[in-house]
């Protein structure tokens, strides 16, 4: 999935391979540790705090996440939980719109937000001597938005100048766009998180105050603080400023659900400004919630797949010189069970029906005949070659440990991903694949040029 | 609520010391040594890059750039990808305009095995035939999709326009025809011609010691490079004022590029237009473009600018998209404000919250190793002394509203501003 960001488009990986990235221990007692080392603590009114120490630069980076994303829009609304993100920067009755990335500039901080399907952060990066500050301007508008009208029609504009430069202008995202939409059979996860043109322009703002309402109290809010600071100094800096606004629960999100994907589907978009095809295969596939093991298995599975030129699919594709890309994609930590992606950008002049061909035969072998253990071994050291490196960013840790929570999974999953991860065994993934990959469940989707077939 | 802070306060107590290190055989490096991470990342630049490219082959220093991680020695490219990762070593490099970028980022304790992969890139790529076909395939898709989006067809024809006759009015990516003309021979002439140690610069920082970084530089460099210089990149030129050019482009939003020739990072007021372009453009939502074109009209998702350094000449580059029916509003907003910056300057009061971000942001700037490498390095690219980061915020805190109005008025010129537009924009 996705997320959408208040100036940019962040790298599009799912929240599993995010948290990878920023993540790692060679050392086997490495391994067994705590990745960041974080601490928590809770506020009476239900906001759970989490303390990331990093001594590097006397500078912290503050992140509030709250549990709500565009997959938790009511349907007809898509893009509102977004909406609601650019929205938040537009005051109070304490802040005029715009005053705060102003006010935070002026301390010499940078800010900003960003959507995904199942959660919403804001953040700021700061000198340690400014986190009050910071945090007092964020419990405020989390208690008292005001969403004056004057400021909501050109914001409107603004989304849909950025569904018009993110999307329309952009036909590899505009594909991404189409084919999960035509993925989910019910899931809320196949709408595009900054919503649908019609539907944005419709959204009305007693929806987005009533959303506000819902979704945005401290009990369905977690505050993260990565830098130079101690646990001690953050809860009292927070209980004077996010205590005191009243206590509200964690929101239960039911959204609707997937049924069975009975048989094998297949979207081609044609698109005249497109030259070189895409390929895209996606499997429905079990989140953490569901099954740890399978997806710390599938997490080990993609890799193996996709990642690098020790890959399978790099070898069986990219080397007999089918492919100029390769990619596997999972997201595993999310609200509800999503999808297991594979990705091929075709090298020039490759009929597409050889290169579909020929995954299609790599993916039988890997079902008949099983992962190797040395494949499955390489794998696991290269992932968790990465763990050391997780705490050498100001905001890496903090990200992937409020993406974590946000989806209602343990500090302790990110914690102690590498142990874990270093338990997978080639039969679990094995076993895993022959769950997943599924072709009679699965989506095959090509962008091509206008003129071609597919 | 704290009270905002005074523009002339950096963070009390904290600076960025630079150590200058030599190592055995003599080769320099910058460093900034912390410890709070076991990691250690190192950066470094050949002068010349994509100015170099022969005409004809443009793209040679990005695909030299590409297989240099493609195999070396008796390594393959999956085996040599393997080596490094399992061991948690990145490794790449990257062509721009007038350099060759690389980056090694390590744990401490593999310093010495990263330093050795990385010589025996820099000494034995093989540029093996399966390797180079695959890369440069790579490269044609990613050129025939940059065409696919109009903000990238909109840069490539402004540094064309811009630059006529000078390498730099040519992509750093390539073109298809050039990328299509390079093989085995012009990549080895590239690598002959272009890494050179006396085109070096290296900086490094991390979890390690002066000398144990004199150690790692010399088993990296000291005996994988040629002595000598690469070729001179001619000047760079004052880009020509072009005025407005449209390339057409079915898509429903037109992408602008915009800007002119500016003060060289040599100039005495080269901090102060920091200050002048962050009010005017680079700011984020507190920059005056910002707010008129985004914030009161709507007109744009995001419009920014950006002042470029090269050695010697600047430039202030900016982008903005809009729907085509609206572009021509955008495009009548943008050169009021560049007409009012230039004639009555910035106000005291922007002039102190842009003194008050730039000096109160500046460590953030420093908090991963790779990030302080690059900095480093880029600065010894300019040919900065090794106290410039030292010096920055007292040199930014003196700068005054007078002297932020004058760069203000040298900086912003009305008239030259050129304008790319791609799309189909109604003007």
């Amino acid at each position: 999935m996705t997320e959408i960001d208040r100036r940019t488009l962040l790298a599009g990986l799912p929240a599993a391979a995010a948290a990878l990235a920023a993540t790692p221990a060679v050392a086997t007692a490495r391994i067994a540790k705590p990745v960041y080392g974080a601490e928590t603590f809770r506020l009476a009114n239900g906001l759970t705090g989490v303390v990331i120490p990093m001594r590097r630069a006397p500078v912290v980076a503050h992140m509030v996440w709250y549990r709500v994303g565009g997959a938790d829009e009511p349907a007809g609304l898509s893009g509102m939980a977004h909406f609601l993100e650019h929205l938040m920067f537009k005051g109070t009755p304490n802040i005029g719109p715009g005053e705060f990335s102003r006010r935070i500039a002026r301390e010499g901080g940078r800010d900003n937000a960003f959507t995904g399907h199942d959660f919403t952060a804001y953040f700021q990066q700061v000198a340690a001597d400014r986190l009050e500050l910071v945090m007092s301007l964020e419990a405020d508008r989390m208690a008292n938005i005001l969403l004056d009208p004057k400021d909501i029609e050109p914001e409107r504009q603004v989304i849909l100048e950025e569904r018009l430069q993110i999307i329309e202008n952009n036909p590899r995202a505009r594909f991404r766009e189409r084919l999960a939409a035509s993925f989910y059979l019910n899931h809320p996860y196949g709408r595009p998180i900054i919503g649908w043109e019609h539907e944005i322009r419709a959204i009305p703002r007693e929806a987005l105050l009533a959303f506000h309402r819902r979704f945005y109290g401290p009990g369905n809010a977690i505050l993260v603080v990565q830098g130079d600071v101690t646990t001690e100094r953050v809860a009292t800096l927070a209980e004077r400023t996010y205590g005191a606004v009243p206590a509200s629960t964690r929101v239960e999100r039911r959204r609707p659900q997937e049924p069975p994907h009975d048989g094998e589907r297949r979207l081609i978009l044609r698109d005249a400004r497109v030259r070189e095809a895409s390929f895209a295969r996606l499997y429905p596939a079990p989140h953490a919630h569901a099954s740890i093991e399978t997806a710390d298995a599938l997490e080990v599975l993609s890799h193996l797949l996709g990642s690098g030129p020790a890959s399978l699919m790099w070898k069986a594709l990219v080397d007999p010189g089918l492919a100029a890309t390769v990619s596997a994609a999972y997201g595993g930590d999310s609200v509800d069970p999503s999808e297991f992606g594979l990705y091929v950008s075709p090298r020039p002049g490759v009929a597409p029906e050889k290169l579909e061909a020929a995954l299609d035969d790599l993916i039988s072998r890997v079902l008949q005949d099983g992962v190797a253990e040395a494949e499955v071994a390489r794998a696991v050291r290269e992932l968790i070659a990465q763990a050391a490196f997780a705490r050498d960013s100001l905001m890496g840790g903090a990200r992937t440990i409020g993406a974590a929570l946000a989806v209602d999974l343990p500090l302790d999953h990110v914690e102690y991903w590498p142990s874990r991860i270093s338990s997978v065994t080639a039969e679990r993934v094995t076993e895993a694949a022959r769950t997943v990959l599924r072709r009679d469940a699965s989506l095959t989707g090509w962008l091509v040029p206008a003129e071609a077939r597919a | 609520m704290s009270t905002p802070r005074a523009e002339n306060e950096g963070p009390a107590g904290w600076s960025v010391p630079v150590q200058v290190v030599r190592s055995p055989s003599g080769i320099e490096a910058w460093l900034i040594e912390d410890h709070t991470v076991p990691v250690v990342s190192l950066a470094f630049a050949f002068a010349g890059g994509a100015a170099l490219d022969p005409p004809g082959q443009e793209g040679r220093a990005t695909l030299l750039a590409a297989l240099l991680t493609q195999g070396a020695g008796p390594h393959d490219t999956a085996a040599f990808a393997s080596l490094l990762r399992e061991r948690g070593v990145s490794l790449s490099f990257e062509a721009e305009r007038e350099g060759l970028k690389g980056s090694l980022r390590t744990l401490a304790e593999e310093a010495e095995f990263a330093s050795d992969m990385l010589a025996l890139a820099l000494a034995e790529p093989r540029f093996d035939a399966a390797a180079m076909e695959r890369a440069k395939a790579q490269r044609l898709i990613t050129l025939r999709r940059e065409a696919e989006q109009p903000p990238t067809v909109a840069a490539r024809r402004w540094w064309a326009e811009a630059f006529a006759g000078h390498p730099f009015s040519r992509p750093a990516g390539g073109t298809e025809d050039g990328v299509t003309a390079v093989d085995r021979d012009s990549l080895r002439a590239a690598r002959e011609e272009q890494m050179r140690r006396g085109s070096l610069v290296v900086a490094a920082a991390g979890a390690i010691d002066s000398e144990a970084l004199g150690r790692m530089i010399d088993r990296a460099f000291a005996a994988s490079l040629a002595d000598g210089l690469a070729p001179a990149v001619p000047d760079v030129p004052a880009p020509r004022p072009f005025g407005l050019t449209v390339v057409e482009r079915d898509a429903p939003q037109a992408a602008g590029v915009f800007g002119h020739g500016a003060i060289a990072p040599e100039d005495p007021a080269w901090e102060a237009a920091q200050i002048a372009n962050w009010i005017l453009g680079g700011g984020g939502f507190s920059a005056r473009l910002m707010t008129e074109i985004r914030e009161k009209r709507g007109l744009t998702y995001g419009i920014g600018t950006s002042l470029l350094p090269f050695r010697g000449r600047g430039l202030v580059l900016g982008s903005v998209s809009t729907d085509n029916a609206r572009f021509g509003e955008t495009l009548a907003v943008l050169r009021e404000e560049w007409r009012k910056i230039a004639a009555d300057g910035p106000t005291a009061d922007e002039v102190a919250a842009g003194k008050a971000f730039l000096t109160g942001s500046f460590p953030l700037g420093f908090t991963s190793t790779a990030q302080i490498a690059s900095t480093l390095v880029g600065l010894r690219q300019l040919g900065r002394a090794p106290d410039w980061l030292s010096g920055r915020l007292a040199r930014l805190a003196s700068v005054t509203v007078d002297e932020a109005r004058e760069v203000a008025r040298r900086l912003f010129d009305p008239e030259a501003l050129s304008v790319v537009v791609a799309g189909r924009p109604a003007l």
